[in-house]
């Protein structure tokens, strides 16, 4: 991938099977985060095929949408939501005012450790715990492809141990993650690692 | 979750959709009933205090507008027309009908729903609330210029040509954010030839005829958008909707120049830089030039505005500094302070110094000098050419009016760059404006406060009025120089320099 002739993703070949946890490792600007967004269909390829569930990844298609999961760029919050009513609006973005949709806003509350932060609002918390909360906006939606940028950022040891045993469940449960990282904990998680650079 | 469970767990798009409105809805900002009921108040103690005298006095005033001999004025209520379409496209590149929060729409663009699911009932929303509001403004205005009061059957005349010009801005409004930039630019085009169809088309009596085909039309057009509304392009959407979240925060604030920064192009063309190969910077023109070829777009408008604008205060000066002629100052005057800002990026530098500490030592006059070389020889250059062009169509012109008129151009610009200076200089919004300021017509604090965000225009405006009213081109050229160096003072003084301490520095500069 190129922008007025500079290479800002190497040639890189990578097939990622469900079930499957990639890790994808590089120095500053090698292109990890590039990729993220090419594999998310958030920044066209200028040669070479991107493939979601055998076809070329395109977001206006509601089935990719509906199969891709990510965490790569900021993502826009609501400042006047508490933690509590953000995860919950993205549950009920996809089961509606339903038991399944509160269950699985507790679920993924109790998984990371934000029950206790559940009625604050974003700027309450601290830079960890917005970490925490972005992860359990892209964790509480169903996905089979989910897409992290240094998953670990702002996180001390314990919770991203936590955070990786979560997305270790999500893992076996047949979800495929691409989890682009410089943390050697993270790495060593993954059932593969694509070195870029 | 396998798919086959997911599908079967999943609720309807229109359930999706509801669920997530009600949480927004439910959010601790929400206005309450008491809240609707004091905009309410509020508006109606607005509509008596200051629509309705202006109704009455616009009545006495005699009607400008005879509404049963509309059809006599086909090609005039044509333009006004196509001017409606263009005012619709233009503010939806700016604010269109389908800005929502980021969040939500972050939320929604997540999922696998249509963007038609939840992107439709917006766009129905807005185009009926917009439809009722610009009906009402419209209604109020053709009521005031028209003889609608003079009888029940002109007075729906009346509410049916409001209804269809509403009709018409509220469908461009809405096509100029849901087509795309190739489609939006054809409408523009292809607008005035549709809008034809009326002029050209069975009038009828008064302005019923014209009204019935103007609304089928404007009901055509958001037809036409809400059809399809679902392609739009979210990635672009998702742009606009961060931007407008940026420049609510700013206006409000109190800072509507931060507002409207939001929506400056970003600089492209970085190859020619403001350092010269040995190292050295170069000239400000030049650095001035380099800078607002990065913007093209935005450079080309400042420099078509520049030229069409002193045009036009050349040939109100030739024409007659009075009537037409004054208006046609004034609206070129604007145009060339509108102009000024478009052609230079130098006023943000200017703002941006004069709100940073002077680390470097106190300032002298390079930093407003460095703001204004640039925009000066750029607006002295289309002056000339503006006003040569004005020369070249009223030929042959009096060799006195050419040279009286050539000075009072040189002037307005004079004025404009002045203006631009003290607009460029104004930082945070000064407390003692948000105190009361009480008249007879109530608290005019919220007025004080909007004339302070457009301080420079409305400069511009009171410069270029007076100076139509002097009874002599000297007086006119003294009058306008006189506002512009109140401009200057004013700007000095918002940079916390004083002025006298700054004719050293100027002369220092000049060694």
């Amino acid at each position: 991938m190129e922008i007025d002739g500079t290479t800002i993703l190497p040639p890189t070949s990578l097939e990622a099977s469900a079930g499957q946890m990639w890790a994808v490792t590089g120095p500053n600007g090698v292109g990890k985060s590039t990729l993220l967004r090419a594999v998310g269909g958030r920044r066209p390829l200028t040669s070479g095929r991107c493939l979601l569930v055998g076809e070329e990844v395109d977001l206006r298609r509601a089935v990719h949408r509906r199969v891709l999961a990510a965490l790569v760029d900021p993502v826009p919050i609501a400042r006047d939501l508490t933690v509590r009513e953000q995860i919950g609006i993205v549950a009920d973005s996809w089961f509606g005012r339903s038991a399944v949709a509160t269950g699985r806003t507790s679920r993924i509350l109790e998984e990371l450790m934000l029950s206790g932060l559940a009625n604050r609002f974003p700027h309450q918390v601290s830079a960890g715990q917005r970490q925490l909360f972005h992860l359990a906006l892209v964790l509480v939606r169903p996905a089979e492809v989910v897409l992290l940028d240094e998953p670990e950022r702002h996180l001390d040891d314990h919770h991203l141990d936590l955070v990786l045993r979560v997305v270790g469940e999500r893992v076996r449960a047949g979800a495929t993650f691409l989890v682009a990282t410089h943390h050697r904990t993270v790495t060593s998680t993954c059932d593969r690692v694509l070195r870029l650079g | 979750m396998s798919d086959g469970d997911l599908g079967r767990s999943l609720a309807s798009p229109a359930e999706r959709v509801a669920a997530v409105h009600a949480w927004h809805a439910g959010r601790g900002l929400r206005a309450t009933r008491r809240d609707h009921a004091f905009t309410g108040y509020v508006l109606v103690l607005l509509a008596f205090l200051y629509v309705l005298p202006v109704v009455l006095a616009a009545g006495r005033s005699g009607p400008s507008i005879h509404l049963a001999e509309l059809q006599d004025h086909r090609w005039t209520s044509w333009a006004a027309a196509a001017v409606v379409w263009w005012v619709g496209q233009l503010l939806a590149l700016r604010w269109g009908a389908l800005l929502m929060r980021p969040f939500l729409l972050h939320v929604f663009t997540s999922t696998d729903l249509r963007p038609a699911s939840f992107l439709r009932p917006l766009l129905r929303r807005r185009a009926v609330q917009a439809f009722v509001v610009v009906t009402a403004v419209m209604w109020t205005a053709v009521v005031a210029v028209s003889d609608a009061r003079s009888g029940a059957g002109l007075l729906a005349q009346s509410l049916a040509l409001a209804a269809a010009l509403a009709g018409l801005a509220v469908s461009s409004w809405l096509c100029g954010q849901v087509w795309n930039p190739t489609s939006t630019l054809l409408g523009a085009v292809c607008a005035p030839a549709v809008l034809a169809l009326p002029v050209v088309g069975p009038w009828g009596s008064g302005a019923i005829g014209f009204s019935s085909i103007l609304l089928g039309l404007a009901l055509g057009a958001g037809y036409w958008a809400d059809r399809t509304v679902g392609g739009v392009d979210l990635r672009r959407l998702e742009g606009e909707v961060a931007r407008a979240a940026r420049a609510t925060v700013h206006a409000r604030t109190g800072m509507l120049v931060d507002a409207l920064d939001q929506y400056l192009p970003e600089p492209r063309w970085g190859g020619v830089g403001l350092i010269g190969r040995d190292g050295r910077p170069r000239s400000l023109v030049v650095q001035g030039a380099v800078r607002a070829v990065r913007t093209p777009h935005r450079a080309a408008a400042g420099l078509v505005a520049v030229v069409a604008g002193s045009c036009l205060v050349m040939t109100g000066i030739l024409v007659q500094p009075r009537g037409a002629g004054a208006v046609a100052w004034a609206c070129g005057a604007v145009a060339a302070y509108l102009a000024a800002g478009w052609l230079s990026s130098t006023w943000w530098s200017l703002r941006d110094e004069i709100a940073t500490a002077p680390i470097l030592g106190p300032r002298g006059g390079g930093t407003v000098g460095r703001a204004v070389v640039w925009p000066g020889v750029a607006l002295t250059a289309g002056a000339v050419l503006g006003a040569g062009l004005a020369v070249v169509v009223a030929w042959p012109v009096p060799v006195a009016d050419l040279a009286g008129g050539g000075a009072l151009t040189l002037v307005t610009v004079v004025l404009v760059l002045a203006a631009r200076v003290m607009s460029a200089t104004r930082t945070d919004l000064p407390v003692e404006l948000l105190l009361p300021a009480m008249s007879p017509l109530g608290d005019l604090s919220g007025v004080r406060v909007v004339a302070w965000q457009l301080d420079g225009v409305l400069a511009v405006g009171a410069g270029t009025v007076l100076m139509t009213l002097a009874p002599s081109s000297v007086g006119s050229a003294a009058l306008g120089l006189g506002v512009a160096v109140g401009c200057a003072v004013a700007a000095v003084r918002r940079s916390g320099a004083e002025v006298r301490a700054l004719i050293p520095a100027w002369r220092g500069q000049g060694r």
